[in-house]
């Protein structure tokens, strides 16, 4: 359902989707059951003319097993919850892809703009033919991206709603991380952090192409790009 | 008319026997009078609070245009507001009316003691409160106006005046929350020396009234947790005044240094706000239902247990900070760990319902 409000457009958005779902329809279970019991108590136990309270204490192994099963079956959830998070952190955050199926691409932040290099034609960073752009990051589809994050200030922190991707930048740090493309569009990246006065502006795009786009895309930036770069 | 003639007399009258207006309220190491004054305080402080609430949401709501009451908000006063907004609400509303009003209220009424067993230091604790009240809203009469760096404060940008913009502004934050912790220091010492040293002959620690303990309990929190964040401020206070370097990468720092200092303290802190409330909750269930706590040492373990986990989870805060992803699974266990003695509470009041006679 969450994705009738923001499409998923990376290989990993569905699989955070899947743990938001699971947190929600776990905690939602537990909210609905203990309101359920609650008002239901309150009505049957609602005070009566010529009726008096009993004296519980709780203390006592008998009782004590009406709030102890139902924690034990919490602690359940949990294991659920923690199966399924640790699962989707190491995909998303903890493993990179191979270097051999992956292109790098520069993302730098400071008040209060992003900067992107993209690896050129030749699909590496740090040459010649490298394509640099401000608020603006292409990508192409089905093809696996490692960025590099700094921060030429403040913190700020990347994100791509549609990725479902969020990682903080830190001036003297630079953090790496991957995403994959599944459908084209341009959609939002945002400055999370707040980072001073112009924070709010700090929006960039992001252009997901098919790979002829993105080679046609290249082709028209490379030639003025190089001659900037040799400059 | 009578009636309205004799209060002159009467006060005239009794200010032969009692002390002066001002003496009783402003100058009280009377426990209760120390509540009012937080209480008022934290109530004054909560309305404007909620004005910049209302302020800054006006403004997202309708972008560009004159907010009523207040006028066109810019860039710079939108960032001081929602500052300033978080900083008021936590430390300024939450902690003197929940912690500091109640406790003070009903700790030693309820163990049976005549009052603190420093009043003093309680009278201390409260003036320095107030003088942490006035710095942070001199703030807003400086140049460049209140910190705008959000209320979790993150260097670099809280520590260069060139990044924040509000160089005296965010100085004066970091006085005014220093000295607001000095203050509760100063009232949890209090809290915890009094329900162990003064309460009435016989009354044993588990016949301590539960919300007395979930106060206490959050007092301790809080004491233990405060050190790191005062540390964290002085360095914070002479990385903005000073120009040594513990927050800049650039010279040796580390600014998520700052996000461990300020989370350690400030994941306790969220117990220290919710254990009270908590506690409030559950003397109201058991009253209303004319019933006695379903489980009371059940309770006492839960928020011991609480207690003790909260201490292991501000990393939660910070998992796209930077720190290493790895670090990441040992707190996620940690915080879904804490759902189980918050859910035995949830349980127990609910239980404590079954066969009362329950008025609403």
């Amino acid at each position: 359902m969450i994705e009738r409000y923001l499409v998923q457009a990376s290989t990993y958005a569905a699989d955070i989707d899947g743990i938001i779902w699971l947190v929600g329809v776990l905690v939602g279970f537990w909210f609905l059951v203990a309101e359920g019991v609650f008002f239901w108590l309150i009505l049957k136990f609602r005070a009566r003319d010529g009726q008096r309270a009993q004296y519980i204490t709780g203390e006592e192994k008998k009782q004590m097993r009406f709030i102890s099963w139902p924690h034990y079956l919490v602690l359940v959830c949990d294991v659920f919850i923690v199966v399924g998070a640790v699962r989707v952190w190491v995909e998303v955050k903890q493993q990179l892809p191979s270097e051999a199926e992956a292109q790098h691409v520069r993302i730098v932040a400071q008040q209060w703009a992003w900067s992107f290099v993209h690896p050129g034609a030749d699909g590496k960073l740090d040459t010649a033919d490298d394509i640099r752009s401000v608020d603006e990051l292409h990508t192409q589809i089905g093809q696996k991206y490692i960025y590099e994050l700094e921060s030429r200030d403040v913190l700020h922190s990347f994100s791509i709603p549609v990725f479902r991707l969020k990682q903080d930048a830190i001036p003297g740090r630079v953090i790496t991380g991957w995403w994959e493309a599944t459908r084209t569009g341009t959609h939002d990246i945002q400055c999370v952090e707040i980072c001073g006065i112009g924070h709010g502006m700090m929006a960039a795009r992001i252009v997901i192409e098919s790979p002829e786009q993105h080679a046609a895309w290249i082709a028209s930036q490379s030639s003025d790009q190089l001659a900037a770069n040799l400059r | 008319m009578a009636e309205h003639a004799s209060p002159d007399h009467a006060h005239a009258h009794e200010a032969h026997h009692e002390e002066g207006w001002l003496k009783k309220y402003l100058w009280a190491t009377d426990h209760k009078i120390i509540c009012f004054q937080y209480m008022f305080t934290g109530i004054f402080m909560g309305l404007i609070g909620g004005f910049f609430a209302y302020v800054f949401r006006m403004q997202t709501a309708f972008p560009g245009t004159d907010v009523p009451f207040y006028g066109l908000v810019s860039a710079a006063e939108y960032n001081g507001l929602i500052t300033s907004h978080g900083t008021i609400m936590i430390f300024w509303v939450a902690m003197p009316v929940l912690v500091a009003a109640f406790g003070n209220y009903l700790i030693p009424l309820m163990i049976g003691a005549d009052d603190m067993v420093f009043p003093k230091i309680n009278r201390l604790s409260y003036q320095i409160f107030f003088l942490s009240t006035v710095v942070l809203l001199s703030s807003f009469f400086v140049e460049g106006g209140p910190f705008g760096g959000a209320w979790t404060a993150y260097p670099p940008l809280s520590a260069v005046g060139a990044y924040n913009n509000t160089p005296l502004g965010s100085s004066l934050w970091v006085l005014a929350v220093a000295l607001e912790f000095v203050a509760f220091l100063l009232g949890g010492i209090n809290f915890i020396t009094t329900a162990m040293n003064s309460r009435a002959p016989g009354m044993k620690l588990y016949d301590i009234p539960i919300v007395v303990w979930f106060i206490v309990i959050a007092s301790m929190l809080f004491m233990a947790s405060v050190g790191p964040l005062i540390a964290g401020a002085v360095m914070l206070f002479m990385d903005q005044n000073i120009g040594t370097g513990f927050f800049d990468p650039a010279r040796g720092g580390d600014p998520v240094l700052w996000q461990h200092l300020f989370w350690f303290f400030g994941h306790p802190e969220v117990y220290v706000v919710l254990l009270p409330a908590i506690g409030i909750t559950a003397e109201i269930i058991t009253v209303f239902s004319r019933k006695k706590l379903f489980g009371y040492k059940t309770v006492l373990n839960t928020v011991i247990a609480t207690g003790v986990l909260s201490f292991t989870v501000w990393a939660h805060h910070q998992f796209i900070a930077g720190i290493d992803p790895r670090m990441a699974h040992i707190f996620t266990i940690t915080t879904l760990l804490i759902s189980v003695p918050i859910a035995e509470m949830m349980f127990v009041f609910i239980a404590t319902l079954y066969g009362g006679s329950i008025t609403l």
